[in-house]
């Protein structure tokens, strides 16, 4: 009788955890943040574009999304366009939105992107608010304009102008040359012509 | 014993086979000199990104230095050159005596042939002076412009520019050696 009496408390007390552990994850909003960076080549004095993708992926809708970007200080970058603080009231279980910031970099130096931070309530009846952090794209490297002009520019007109420069130097001597050499040559087929 | 005089032959003659040059053409050749090894330093510095000014004790030097070798090269193509356009040039150049002779007036044989003669050398040292300049211009700046972005495009722009400029001179000047020249 001992015996089954613990069996049943162990697999009553096997049901409760299993049903508390179902209910934690049942409801709420779960959102995952993704942090990009879409050029190729970071360029001092050239914008940067910064994309934020947020998906919620959870069962509830997200009430006051907040996404906070701290990470560009000022010293080193320009806003050009977008926000590094932005707010939607409310985000749709299965649903994204996108935030796009333009950078322009002051300085040529290694950087290192870290995440934004996203606060959010995972749902209307939530009382405080959920940290999460997006993606981070890591270090960085902010290049020379004259590194990107040397390796990308086209440098037609230069090409150009160097064309021009070397014209004199090689131009005038062959047309004097070949100036001369047709001379006798004509006067040599002549000469030739005369004694046949 | 009163010395014998060199005929106006023989002094054309000396200088027909001699390598050197009068003022007028060193300064033709260095004046090229100078000008086809600056030219680069545009491609150097608007291309290369080489700031001129901070680099201006380099480009000076390595111009002098490519001056030289290029000046040197022009005298060695226009030596041998000379000769095979005299030879080249005399039946024409003798034509063309003929056709400028005032009509009516003897010439004797040796004035005749001290003329054919000055003419010969006139001809063949403008040709031939021409061409060099030309010849060694154009392998100069081809040579340079691929050194510096093929071969050594991936190098820093000091090695770029020391490396294509002097290596460019010094092959146009090695290969004015060849082809007999200074053989005679």
């Amino acid at each position: 009788a001992m015996s089954q009496l613990t069996a049943c408390a162990f697999l009553i007390g096997l049901v409760i955890f299993t049903c508390g552990a179902a209910a934690d994850s049942d409801g709420g909003a779960q959102l995952i943040g993704v942090k990009s960076i879409a050029n190729n080549l970071i360029v001092k004095g050239m914008d940067v574009t910064v994309q934020y993708d947020i998906y919620n992926v959870g069962d509830k809708a997200a009430m006051n999304v907040q996404l906070e970007e701290d990470g560009f200080p000022i010293d080193y970058f320009a806003v050009r366009s977008g926000f590094q603080h932005v707010r939607w009231t409310r985000l749709p279980p299965g649903a994204n939105v996108s935030h796009t910031l333009i950078l322009t970099p002051l300085q040529t130096f290694v950087f290192n992107a870290s995440h934004a931070v996203m606060r959010y309530k995972v749902s209307d009846e939530a009382t405080g608010s959920t940290v999460g952090y997006t993606t981070s794209p890591g270090e960085i490297a902010v290049i020379e304009t004259a590194d990107y002009d040397r390796q990308f520019s086209a440098h037609a007109m230069d090409w150009l102008t160097f064309g021009m420069m070397t014209t004199p130097s090689i131009i005038i001597p062959f047309l004097l040359w070949y100036a001369s050499v047709r001379k006798y040559s004509n006067l040599a087929s002549h000469s030739s012509r005369k004694n046949n | 014993m009163s010395k014998k005089l060199t005929s106006k032959q023989e002094d054309i003659l000396l200088q027909d086979y001699s390598r050197s040059l009068s003022t007028k053409s060193n300064a033709l050749f260095y004046g090229n000199g100078l000008i086809v090894s600056a030219v680069p330093i545009m491609l150097f510095w608007r291309i290369h990104m080489m700031d001129p000014y901070q680099n201006a004790p380099l480009f000076a030097a390595v111009v002098l230095g490519c001056s030289y070798l290029i000046a040197f090269a022009y005298k060695n193509v226009k030596f041998v050159v000379k000769h095979r356009i005299s030879q080249v040039r005399e039946d024409a150049i003798s034509q063309e005596l003929t056709q400028e002779a005032p009509k009516g007036k003897k010439v004797s044989k040796k004035e005749r042939d001290d003329m054919l003669l000055w003419r010969k050398n006139e001809v063949a040292d403008y040709e031939a002076t021409t061409f060099s300049i030309f010849f060694n211009n154009v392998i100069f700046l081809l040579l340079v412009v691929f050194l510096s972005f093929f071969l050594l495009r991936s190098s820093s722009n000091l090695v770029n520019y020391l490396l294509s400029m002097l290596l460019s001179s010094g092959f146009v000047a090695l290969l004015s050696t060849g082809s007999g020249a200074g053989k005679r």
